[in-house]
């Protein structure tokens, strides 16, 4: 094979992926990283988010389903977010313009999916190899290199399985959720509970 | 105008889906076509030519993605039109360089023309990408699919031109062995 003939082929890899290739990333992750810093000095600060709240090693950022009131939305930057869905067995995707917060943008997903109510956001964290450093009047942040995204929903999402191939749920899910940030993701973990 | 509202229009046969398309999706695909062509004016003919194919395509097609599909159009079309123009000797733009990487990948020798090979081969691409981090698949598609250059996916990922090559050759070296195990010599 020649070198033409393999860009050729690489002119037909995954869609999805292609498409995941193309999203801005405006800001450098250190930036992100270092808005995560800011953002978890001020939540220590503020005693806004819940640091900790589930004993997980080193999280960045956590939000779970009762800290959206807290989180005050009317500070919370919109934006146009893509949300992917399948129909008839195909990928599509759409943006909507909506506040940047995991549980809305779960929800948006959940309309695009035919994913009913019933289905519940509880909780989303990332978990990162950065590190916390806080005493009694100060915080810092040691910025990580690796960003793994964990959402925990209700097992009510699981009675959707019947009705889509559960890969292909994930997969939207997936996009969806990791794609609205300026964050790279090395990973998605998605829980039932 | 939304994806679907776009590919309605393409249904409906009217013609307002290319310049819909052009408006939504012109600068994206004429960066794809001057990454390969590095001429502006040639660009803008492949991607002025891809709305057509477009046009002829949907329906019966109707695109997963629609700025995917729209891409892929303009990155054949302008490779076409690169090798037409380069047929002789390669050099100049980055699509050059890019080739000269991927010939580390593969042999030169007999190219796989089997349909059935080459979507084996694609499902292998595609599943050697799957096992990279995000941010390395990223940076493989960003050079080998839209070609962009080392410097853009320097400032693009926040890294040094020079980690981004690094992290290139690896993955080059890691695909062309993750095929030799399964069987293929490219």
């Amino acid at each position: 094979m020649k070198a033409a003939q393999l860009y050729e082929l690489i002119g037909e890899l995954d869609e999805a992926a292609v498409y995941d290739a193309a999203q801005p990333r405006s800001r450098r992750r250190h930036l992100i990283a270092a808005g995560l810093a800011a953002a978890a000095c001020l939540g220590i600060a503020a005693g806004i988010w819940g640091w900790r709240r589930n004993s997980a090693p080193a999280p960045a950022y956590s939000v779970a389903s009762d800290s959206s009131e807290a989180l005050g939305e009317t500070a919370v930057e919109f934006r146009d977010v893509r949300i992917y869905y399948y129909h008839d067995g195909e990928m599509q995707s759409e943006t909507e313009y909506l506040p940047c917060t995991p549980e809305r943008i779960f929800a948006a997903w959940k309309a695009r999916n035919g994913v009913g109510d019933e289905v519940r956001f509880i909780a989303c964290r990332i978990e990162s190899n950065g590190t916390e450093h806080s005493d009694s009047s100060t915080a810092s942040y040691t910025v990580g290199d690796t960003f793994i995204l964990h959402l925990t929903v209700s097992a009510e999402l699981a009675a959707y399985y019947d009705k889509m191939p559960p890969e292909q749920l994930q997969e939207s899910l997936r996009l969806t959720m990791t794609g609205y940030s300026e964050i790279e993701y090395d990973g998605f973990d998605l829980k039932m509970e | 105008m939304e994806d679907h509202e776009i590919v309605r229009l393409y249904f409906e046969r009217d013609e307002r889906a290319i310049s819909e398309t052009a408006a939504k999706y012109g600068a994206y695909c004429t960066k794809i076509a001057v990454n390969i062509l590095s001429s502006r004016e040639d660009a803008e003919e492949c991607v002025n030519e891809s709305w057509l194919h477009a046009w002829n395509a949907i329906p019966p097609h109707r695109p997963r993605i629609l700025a995917t599909f729209l891409g892929k159009i303009v990155r054949r079309l302008s490779f076409n039109r690169y090798q037409f123009l380069h047929a002789e000797k390669r050099g100049g733009c980055e699509v050059s360089a890019v080739l000269d990487e991927l010939a580390e990948i593969v042999s030169d020798g007999e190219s796989a023309e089997d349909s059935v090979i080459r979507r084996e081969l694609i499902a292998q691409i595609n599943a050697f990408l799957r096992s990279l981090p995000e941010e390395k698949r990223r940076m493989f598609l960003r050079r080998y699919w839209y070609s962009d250059s080392i410097a853009e996916i320097a400032a693009r990922f926040g890294k040094r031109e020079n980690a981004v090559s690094a992290a290139l050759s690896r993955m080059r070296k890691e695909l062309r062995a993750y095929l030799q195990e399964r069987g293929y010599e490219l």
